[in-house]
């Protein structure tokens, strides 16, 4: 009974199986909407308007269908299937890649390949044309055999071999991978040590320290960021990087996510002594409103990069209205050159709302705010990740193996000689039609005769 | 789109238009004169077509690789560009022009129909790898939307096999095996297309697989056309089930490529100029 199981879960039947199934199931997580991807809070909101379908949904997990039990079953039966298949199928696979030699007196045509008997024509002829082929051969005084790309079968395996590799590459990932998001300004410097591994830490914190020395943002025509370029130190080593060129370390890597504005606010008291001062992280370069505190005041902060050409809150109306990104129009222009900060600031009942430009300051009660400079910060999503290097493996094998196995398709082609001439038949892989093409040119090439045509056996 | 750049989109609108016109004439009529003839205005079509994509060149410094309208454009000149391939080629394929020039032409109309100003790629475009994972994905899909084609006409052949316009066609076991043939060219372009964009996504966004909407229908369709592929080198589905399973098929791709556009509010290959970066 067991080996009846092994049996079935090992054909290939059960493989289109699941095969269907895990489109099903990809499908489904396609069309309901799934906790990871909406967020929180959406989701949340959905919960709310819809309570009853939601819940009936959670029932089955179909809200987080990707880390289900379902589909962990399906994973594991693929995979399962997949070794059992190979197995089976890998002695097959490397007999068929060696040709028994020995006398054969009589051949049998392929079933559902092609024949033709070529009158004149001698075994070595036939054999001479098929080495000028590359054909592998072995003769015998009366026949031969043929193949051509014997070895190509094996690339089938190195295709499914590569979906063990991203398996492997995928676990590691998901067990081994450490990501998060640090948040530096220009010429601040990061240090931490920090992990979000799954197993128990066998390879340790990973200590990360970076400075950011500088940077640079290009503009088309002032209003569309084209390019970016980070001077910075890591663990002491100079870097310049960018969008798609991200630092990487071994399986450590920095990548660019966010770039905004750190304005420099100083607060003084009346004599003019400074008190406190700090660049404050802020997300308003595309227009929207952000956030602080200091020394108990609440500062709510709008940033114009450039407030002589482009009003406060241009980028943002640039981003819902699709029709007005005109590079042209200068009303939304990101390139820092005129900065200016549209300030309100709240102290217990106290409020106070002022636009400052560079280097100005206004009064409170008590003290003095000046926004004294304009610094970018950059957040990184710093990831440390072994397994995608084997993943990468496996893509490429993957890739390889398919090329291989459909551009040099085997070909097998045998002869012997009949009373009435040389009987010639043959088949290739997955295209009759263009092997019956090569046959055709293959006879006129042994006969001479390029109206010879083939005959289906 | 540019000034003379729209000029040459809607004169090869107007030239595939009515190519397609003399097509259906020549097909419905049986005139072997504008029969032989009409792939002329096909490669007009084309020219204006690749001529429209020159301006935008010139004026950008980049080919059409992002965005809502070059996308369309793009698939609508791959299409254009599998179709002449087939026909110069394979002679007795010419009349499958007849199915894929009106994709050819709603998609290019689509593109009109959303054009945006003219803009260069964003920094997040701006990468090598976005030029592989964009033209091996436009192979994929013109290679996938010949299998639609020839899916259609093998039903219809089979389904009325003495019609006289359907006589043009070659003969059922040629239409099945190109449309194998095609289904693995398509198949092996989707599969680079695929792992370039999640060598591409390591660099840009960290990981290289997010889940996110675009790269699972990727994946499915991927794996639809890979199970299609199974079923016929394993159990020797060939013929009608083929033909059915290739236009079914296409929807995947239609999905992933224009659908999700509709259907998704966010996604990280929603690539947008004016966004932070």
């Amino acid at each position: 009974m067991l080996e009846g199981f092994i049996r079935r879960l090992g054909s290939l039947r059960t493989t289109a199986w699941i095969l269907a199934g895990l489109v099903i199931v990809f499908l489904a997580g396609l069309i309901v909407p799934q906790k990871d991807l909406i967020g929180e809070e959406q989701y949340t909101i959905w919960k709310v308007e819809h309570p009853d379908l939601v819940g009936a949904l959670e029932i089955f997990n179909l809200t987080d269908i990707y880390a289900s039990p379902l589909i962990m079953v399906l994973w594991s039966l693929f995979f399962l299937n997949l070794l059992l298949v190979m197995a089976r199928r890998l002695p097959l696979i490397v007999q068929s890649c060696f040709i028994k030699s020995g006398e054969q007196t009589s051949v049998k045509p392929f079933k559902g390949g092609v024949q033709e008997v070529v009158k004149g024509a001698a075994i070595d002829d036939v054999e001479r044309v098929l080495r000028k082929r590359r054909y592998f051969v072995i003769r015998s005084p009366l026949s031969l055999q043929a193949v051509k790309n014997r070895f190509t079968p094996l690339a089938t395996l190195f295709f499914h071999l590569s979906f063990l590799l991203l398996l492997a590459g995928g676990l590691l990932s998901f067990y081994s991978k450490f990501s998060n998001l640090v948040h530096i300004a220009e010429g601040e410097e990061f240090s931490y040590s920090f992990s979000t591994r799954r197993l128990p830490e066998f390879w340790g914190k990973t200590p990360v320290n970076i400075t950011v020395e500088d940077i640079h943002v290009t503009y088309f025509k002032g209003s569309l960021p084209i390019d970016v370029r980070i001077r910075m130190k890591v663990k002491g080593e100079e870097a310049v990087i960018g969008i798609n060129r991200p630092y990487r370390k071994g399986a450590l890597s920095f990548v660019i996510k966010d770039i905004d504005v750190a304005p420099l606010f100083v607060i003084r008291d009346k004599s003019g002594r400074e008190i406190d001062g700090a660049y404050a992280k802020l997300k308003v370069i595309n227009g929207e409103q952000d956030s602080f505190r200091m020394q108990g005041y609440e500062l709510r902060v709008e940033f114009s990069p450039d407030f002589i050409n482009s009003p406060f809150g241009a980028a943002k109306q640039d981003k819902s209205d699709m029709d007005s990104r005109f590079v042209d129009n200068n009303t939304v222009r990101r390139e820092i050159t005129n900065p200016a900060v549209n300030i309100k600031v709240f102290k217990g009942e106290s409020k106070w709302t002022k636009l400052l430009k560079l280097g100005e300051a206004f009064d409170t009660d008590e003290h003095s705010i000046s926004f004294e400079e304009v610094r970018l910060w950059v957040s990184f999503v710093v990831v440390q990740d072994y397994g995608t290097y084997v993943v990468f493996a496996g893509i490429i094998m993957m890739c390889f193996a398919l090329v291989v196995r459909f551009l040099f398709v085997r070909k097998e082609i045998r002869a012997h000689i009949t009373e009435e001439g040389t009987l010639i038949t043959g088949k290739g892989e997955f295209f009759p039609e263009l092997f019956k093409e090569e046959f055709d040119v293959l006879l006129s090439k042994i006969s001479d005769n390029p109206s010879s045509s083939s005959e289906k056996a | 789109m540019l000034p003379l750049e729209t000029v040459f989109v809607w004169a090869a609108i107007f030239i595939y238009s009515i190519t397609f016109a003399f097509y259906t004439y020549a097909l419905v009529f049986v005139n072997d004169w504008v029969y032989n003839r009409v792939h002329y205005g096909l490669i007009a079509g084309f020219v204006l077509h690749t001529l429209a994509f020159g301006i935008r060149y010139m004026e950008l410094g980049n080919l059409p690789w992002a965005y809502g309208y070059e996308v369309a454009a793009t698939g609508s000149w791959f299409i254009t560009a599998f179709t002449l391939y087939l026909i110069i080629r394979h002679r007795q394929f010419k009349a499958v022009g007849v199915v894929t020039l009106p994709m050819s032409i709603l998609f290019l109309g689509y593109a009109v129909v959303i054009a945006e100003s003219a803009l260069p790629m964003s920094a997040a475009t701006n990468s090598i790898w976005l030029i592989v994972h964009v033209f091996f994905a436009w192979l994929a899909f013109g290679a996938y939307v010949i299998c639609f084609a020839l899916g259609v006409v093998y039903l219809l052949k089979g389904r009325f096999p003495q019609a006289r316009g359907l006589q043009k066609f070659p003969e059922l076991k040629s239409l099945d095996e190109y449309m194998f043939r095609y289904l693995v060219f398509g198949f092996i372009t989707d599969a680079v297309m695929i792992a370039s964009g999640a060598i591409w996504a390591k660099d840009l966004w960290g990981n290289y697989w997010s889940w996110d909407p675009v790269e699972m229908w990727s994946l499915v369709t991927w794996l639809i056309y890979g199970f299609s592929i199974h079923v016929r080198v394993t159990f020797g589905w060939k013929g009608k089930r083929m033909a059915w399973l290739m236009i079914v098929a296409l929807t995947g791709m239609i999905i992933t490529y224009f659908g999700l556009n509709y259907m998704v509010e966010q996604s990280l290959h929603f690539f947008e100029v004016w966004q932070e970066l």
